[in-house]
């Protein structure tokens, strides 16, 4: 192997892109991400810094813990909401099963060059997950065979191990990597919807009560025109980030990612049980939200280092015992199954 | 999920091929796959000792760099309490704890790799083969490549 000047990241084929010198990733809707700060700097930025008479008010007319819970609660979602967003969601890498051109058969002698831009077909390869025999798919733009649970997200163009969605909001796939911080972040953020909605609506109906004078809708409206808005907001946010949550929840204890989900809502008659349940709700759970976090698979900041240009023959077994045999000719595979 | 393929041909099973014979100086590439047969989301790969490193290796070398593998990636991904405690602490410490803390996982991880550097010093080059660390290829397999020398140049 020599290395090269370059590094992973610069060369990387799909629909994402790289900055920090390929520390960071994210995918090319950047609007949705735009609105999705947005939705939550702005409602915090009011409550917080522009009506510089809310904080002390809170401090000093109920609790000094309201406005230190809501900077902590506030703080940790949009560091989770950092950490979902800009991290490698498990891409698998490429190229580690490619095909022969079809060609291939053709003796070396003869002169005749393979075509490059046709390829074999890949055999069927089959794993056992817990006695039953499981076909794994064959990804043509990545050239592997997806191990259980991943897919291909059509919008980053990459495939994903342990598949969740993904999410435009974010704007980058949600995997096994970085699951946990997105849950962490839906949790925190339905959390924070609900908590400015309650003291929004408290501060509101306290000065409604405190001022008996002024017990009118228009007069609080002009006293407090920031925490009605707020408390309006809020409380339209927490139905869709509310659904989320409860719908995330759902899956988590039942062992489904949302990609699986689907796919069982999707079929006329669904199996009764998901194959990666691991019998109750909160081991499932427990597995969900609980999983180490895994190296980055794509080595973003390595550089590039290229194969010697050697003839190799790659030899791979599958779980049924068959045997398979992989030639690589400088650039190009061929695979070809064994007698076993 | 079916595979559309270029031409529309048919998806073929595994049909027995012959192997064409390789002539020396060249190298070979022999994969371990992983095994998921518990489906428990722990990696683990299959404890089959390849044909193809007959008379290459001892048996027990090779099943004894598996299993080790497979020790090592058990105690990194078996949930233990260990395990939910980082990760609750890591959410309420807003991802400072891995800073203080580093996690377990990492550490194996940080083991497995001395583990296979270890293994090819003192196993694998001398016999003329090399490890590939599973990491660059998400733990899909494990590679071993044989390296011959041409003895007819």
């Amino acid at each position: 192997m020599h290395k090269t000047a370059v590094k992973n990241y610069q060369v990387f084929p799909g629909n994402i892109k790289f900055f920090c010198g390929g520390r960071f990733i994210t995918s090319k809707a950047y609007w949705a991400f735009g609105v999705s700060i947005g939705v939550l700097l702005i409602p915090a930025i009011l409550n917080i810094i522009l009506i510089d008479y809310r904080c002390p008010w809170y401090w000093t007319h109920l609790s000094p813990a309201i406005p230190i819970i809501f900077a902590y609660t506030f703080i940790l979602t949009f560091s989770s909401m950092m950490r979902t967003a800009w991290v490698d969601p498990g891409i698998i890498p490429r190229n580690l099963n490619k095909m022969p051109p079809i060609a291939s058969s053709i003796n070396e002698n003869s002169g005749i060059l393979p075509d490059p831009l046709q390829f074999m077909t890949p055999p069927i390869k089959n794993v056992m997950i817990k006695g039953k025999q499981v076909e794994l798919n064959y990804c043509e733009t990545c050239l592997i065979y997806r191990p259980p649970r991943s897919s291909h997200c059509r919008d980053c163009d990459n495939c994903v191990e342990l598949y969740d969605h993904h999410c435009i909001w974010l704007n980058n796939c949600i995997g096994k990597r970085n699951y946990r911080t997105f849950f962490v972040f839906i949790v925190t953020g339905t959390f924070l919807s609900v908590f400015v909605f309650a003291f929004s609506l408290a501060h509101l109906m306290l000065l409604y009560f405190n001022d008996p004078e002024q017990r009118e809708f228009k007069t609080i409206a002009n006293n407090a025109p920031v925490s009605l808005l707020l408390t309006v907001f809020s409380f339209l946010f927490i139905f869709p980030i509310g659904y989320l949550t409860a719908f995330h929840c759902y899956i988590v204890c039942a062992g489904v990612t949302t990609h699986e989900k689907l796919k069982i809502d999707g079929r006329p008659f669904p199996n009764d049980k998901p194959m990666f349940d691991f019998g109750s709700s909160f081991c499932n759970f427990i597995h969900s939200v609980c999983q180490p976090r895994s190296k980055s698979y794509i080595a973003r900041r390595k550089f590039v280092t290229h194969p010697l240009p050697l003839q190799t023959i790659i030899m791979t077994t599958d779980s049924a015992g068959n045997r398979y045999s992989t030639i690589q000719r400088n650039t190009l595979m061929s695979q070809t199954p064994l007698n076993t | 999920m079916t595979v559309r393929t270029p031409g529309n041909q048919q998806r073929r099973s595994m049909t027995p091929h012959i192997l064409v014979p390789i002539s020396q100086g060249l190298v070979m590439c022999v994969r371990v796959e992983r095994d998921y047969s518990k489906g428990d989301g722990i990696t683990k790969f299959q404890t089959v000792f390849p044909p193809e490193l007959e008379g290459r290796i001892q048996h027990d070398k090779l099943l004894h760099t598996v299993e080790t593998l497979n020790a090592i990636l058990l105690q990194a991904e078996t949930l233990t309490f260990r395990h939910v405690f980082d990760n609750i602490m890591e959410c309420l410490t807003i991802y400072t704890w891995p800073l203080l803390f580093p996690s377990k996982y990492q550490k194996a991880l940080d083991h497995l790799r001395q583990f296979v550097e270890t293994q090819n010093k003192e196993v694998y080059n001398p016999l003329g083969m090399e490890i590939t660390s599973p990491v660059r290829v998400a733990f899909l397999y494990l590679e071993i490549k044989i390296f011959e020398r041409n003895e007819a140049s």
